[in-house]
């Protein structure tokens, strides 16, 4: 393991979000889903700091020339399965809200009626 | 005994128009529902006013989601036919008995108004003489009906058909469009449909909510996914 100046921020870095999910797992702000999501990428940016060589293996095995690549490759897929995830979060809760509207419009329809 | 007709709109920021539509349905004798769609101009405060039986959306969903609380209003209403309107003045009560008297002749489920048979159809806008035709024409071919408009938002429905598919319109996954998509699920369920020629009249002021290309793919886009859908498949 050889520690360089950037090596040693992500690494800080990593920890310091892995205590801050923490915290807010305590203060239970933040769902058991989301939470296992940014501790497992946190855990595994703070990882791959620590042991910088298990990414150049990593790349070898993925068969690109430069880590970078592998890196962004990555970060794109991690990106592309949260927007999924949150717009099929969104999708299911616009049709939550619009029931609850409806009901809500009705409610009050059928008391104004009997009133 | 006679028919008990009950009419049914939907409005978003109407004030303008609303009184004379309200007006009009009134002087002809039938009872009314406005669904107000989040409106912020007072529409519903006219609306009550006038005599019509509101209910509100807390917020704007959408006019498809308006038509399906009218519906759900009307099951509950005592009357036997449920007319369908626009609450811009486009359409005309006075056409309301042809509905009426169709649906007494044929039996039929559903009378859907069809633009394109009334005598003014030639001063239609481009976008819909161009579109309108071809998605009717699809859903033609899906539904085994026989319309010349799918699209016309004047429509009637018996009551005791309409809460036979109460279910169907809870599922409805693209109220938005529809359209479409309720004439799918009621010809799957067995419904009928008929037609009458209507006339529309020119809006006043103002203009559709509704953008012409967002509409023609979110209809491609609802029949895609109510084919695809489970509830659609099963349902008989």
């Amino acid at each position: 393991m050889k520690l360089t100046i950037i090596t040693a921020f992500f690494s800080v870095f990593s920890a310091s979000m892995i205590i801050y999910i923490f915290s807010r797992i305590k203060r239970e702000t933040i769902g058991f889903r989301s939470a296992l999501v940014w501790l497992s990428l946190w855990l595994g940016i703070g990882f791959f700091s620590i042991f910088p060589g298990l990414l150049d293996w990593a790349t070898r095995v993925a068969q690109m020339e430069l880590r970078i690549f592998f890196v962004l490759l990555v970060a794109v897929f991690i990106l592309f399965a949260i927007v999924f995830n949150l717009s099929s979060r969104l999708d299911r809760m616009q049709r939550n809200l619009e029931r609850v509207v409806q009901e809500l419009a009705m409610t009050n329809y059928r008391q104004n009626r009997r009133g | 005994m006679a028919v008990r007709v009950l009419v049914t709109l939907t409005a978003l920021n109407e004030a303008t128009h609303i009184a004379s539509v309200i007006n009009a349905i009134r002087r002809d004798g039938y009872q009314c529902i406005l669904v107000d769609d989040g409106s912020s101009d007072g529409t519903h405060k006219i609306s009550a006013s006038l005599g019509a039986q509101v209910i509100r959306h807390a917020i704007n969903l959408g006019q498809g989601h308006a038509v399906l609380t009218s519906f759900k209003a009307a099951l509950e209403e005592d009357c036997d036919i449920i007319i369908e309107m626009d609450a811009d003045g486009q359409h005309d009560s006075s056409q309301i008995p042809l509905f009426v008297e169709r649906m007494q002749e044929t039996g039929a489920d559903i009378v859907v108004g069809s633009r394109i048979l009334g005598s003014n159809y030639a001063n239609a806008p481009f976008f819909r003489k161009t579109f309108l035709p071809h998605f009717t024409w699809i859903i033609n071919r899906l539904t085994g009906y026989r319309m010349t408009d799918a699209m016309c938002g004047f429509r009637a429905f018996r009551k005791e058909s309409l809460a036979k598919v109460e279910g169907v319109l809870d599922k409805m996954l693209e109220p938005q469009y529809g359209a479409a998509e309720m004439f799918l699920r009621f010809a799957r369920a067995g419904l009928t449909v008929e037609e009458v020629p209507i006339d529309l009249k020119e809006r006043a002021s103002g203009g559709s909510h509704k953008g012409l290309v967002r509409y023609g793919v979110g209809v491609l886009r609802a029949i895609v996914r109510v084919l695809a859908d489970k509830s659609y498949r099963h349902l008989r």
